[in-house]
């Protein structure tokens, strides 16, 4: 029932934006080579994805993504975990890793050309400095804001060291962590994007830029549909689903 | 009966649920094997935080806990404590938080430790409950859980830290109940700890009673009322008056305390 109510909500909406967008782009407020009329980017939509432009795009793009932000993910939470529970580790690699998180990750792009080359290697590290240090910060303030109780319940039952990482710490942690990868993963992305878009190597980014340097208006609105409509994916039908999931195991949801 | 547990000139000062400083002075105390142990006191005189102690949770600034003629140091699951807010996980089944502390176990195989946890869980009667999550429990469901938990890793001794005060009167009457038959089927020892006098009369086979800062010891009562107690019983009302009057004092200067402090 209440789903079916989202659902038409979200379908009005869509429509009537799209709708929006066809009155703007009949009133020829500004030429079409600036401003498309949905009808051009439907077209150029359909050609991208029958000529295999596109998928070669999006597959490159998620590769990469998959690379970079699977290693940002794994060594981001490990690092969270240790500087959550190690007042020394808290202190040092904390603290760079919050100065770290304060700089744009495209900022390391100049710097990874020059050790890596042009090469995927450069646009992965790019990747994983934009994801990596959220995902450790949220993992960190997760672990930081559990209920002590969790933790002594598990000592006197005499657990410690690594099974009290791993069976309680962490599962306590998990909703948390989880809004740390759902964070990090939004933060990969635009990181994977602003790589590409510097970057001459198929992908979504560069599809983007071959937009610009073809003047090709309904190309680059196109190819910016599809990085949202990506986007948005992974963040609802993974993230939000397991959030959802361990809300409900615990009790949590509304 | 032999003397299972020794507390020896034990002291500690602690920073208080209220932001106060308490403290415990040379607190001596022998626990008999299979005894009922009660510290009753007024709040902020250190009785959780003796418990705390003896759990290996906190540590003493001075003096020794000695269980079967060896110093402790540190939490271990000889000595468990069951907290007031229960502490169970909500990431496992009722099973599987019952089960937990005896995967540290390592002589023991998934169907003992299946096993075990199932016959404490019968125990406590929530057997069919097994499946089920944390939240899908009562306030008093989840207390059993919590005993279950302690009691299957079979512990020297049970530290139960006012278990039942967040309960509804009717919930807690029937909890009480229900550990006075565990305790005489298991005769394990058990120390535990609560501000109500009447559930300490009920369940104790001596009643501590604390001062407030310094939390000393102030008088042991020793009940030598047989078990199950009637409430009716008049030996139980004069108990009950006898450690009230003497409690009355203290509770009284805790009061004071918390009062001058607020302004």
């Amino acid at each position: 029932m209440k789903n079916k109510d989202a659902r038409l909500q979200r379908g009005l909406f869509y429509a009537g934006l799209i709708l929006v967008w066809l009155g703007l782009a009949k009133a020829k407020l500004w030429p079409p080579y600036l401003f498309p009329a949905p009808a051009d980017v439907l077209v150029t939509l359909r050609q991208g994805f029958s000529d295999h432009s596109f998928a070669i795009g999006i597959l490159k793009s998620l590769r990469r993504i998959a690379l970079g932000y699977g290693f940002s993910a794994i060594v981001g939470i490990a690092l969270g975990l240790v500087t959550a529970r190690v007042r020394w580790m808290e202190n040092t690699v904390g603290s760079l890793v919050v100065g770290l998180q304060t700089l744009p990750s495209i900022c390391w792009l100049p710097a990874a050309i020059l050790w890596f080359g042009l090469s995927e290697g450069a646009i992965l590290f790019v990747v994983v400095m934009g994801a990596l240090m959220a995902i450790s910060i949220g993992t960190h303030d997760a672990v930081k804001n559990l209920p002590p109780i969790y933790i002594r319940a598990a000592r006197t039952m005499g657990v410690r060291g690594f099974r009290l990482y791993r069976e309680v710490i962490f599962p306590a942690a998990l909703p948390g962590i989880i809004s740390a990868m759902k964070q990090g993963w939004s933060f990969a992305w635009r990181s994977l994007m602003a790589g590409e878009l510097l970057f001459v190597s198929p992908g979504l980014g560069h599809l983007l830029q071959m937009g610009r340097d073809l003047n090709d208006i309904s190309l680059v609105v196109a190819v910016m549909i599809v990085i949202m409509a990506l986007g948005w994916s992974v963040d609802r039908l993974i993230f939000s689903a397991l959030e959802q999931r361990l809300r409900r195991q615990r009790g949590m949801s509304l | 009966m032999t003397i299972e547990l020794q507390i020896q000139d034990l002291s500690k000062t602690f920073v208080t649920r209220t932001g106060g400083v308490g403290a415990l002075d040379t607190i001596s105390l022998d626990v008999k094997e299979g005894e009922f142990l009660c510290l009753v006191g007024p709040s902020g005189c250190g009785k959780s935080t003796l418990l705390n102690i003896v759990g290996g949770l906190e540590r003493a600034d001075q003096g020794r806990i000695i269980l079967d003629g060896k110093s402790i140091d540190g939490p271990g699951a000889d000595r468990v404590v069951i907290f007031q807010d229960g502490g169970l996980f909500p990431w496992l089944t009722v099973v599987q938080n019952v089960e937990f502390g005896l995967k540290e176990r390592k002589d023991l195989s998934k169907q003992d430790r299946r096993e075990r946890a199932e016959y404490f869980l019968k125990l406590v009667h929530l057997d069919k409950f097994e499946d089920a999550y944390i939240h899908e429990l009562s306030g008093g469901m989840r207390q059993r859980v919590a005993i279950a938990r302690g009691l299957v890793l079979e512990p020297r001794i049970l530290l139960m830290d006012e278990p039942f005060a967040a309960l509804d009167t009717q919930t807690r009457d029937l909890l009480v109940e229900e550990l006075r038959g565990i305790h005489e089927k298991l005769q394990n020892t058990i120390l535990f700890v609560t501000h109500h006098v009447r559930e300490a009369v009920h369940l104790g086979d001596r009643i501590v009673l604390f001062t407030y800062r310094p939390g000393r010891i102030k008088q042991i009562f020793t009940v030598d009322i047989p078990k199950p107690r009637d409430p009716d019983d008049p030996r139980i009302g004069k108990l009950i008056r006898e450690i009230v009057d003497s409690l009355h004092g203290e509770v009284e200067k805790a009061l004071e305390a918390e009062l001058t402090l607020e302004k």
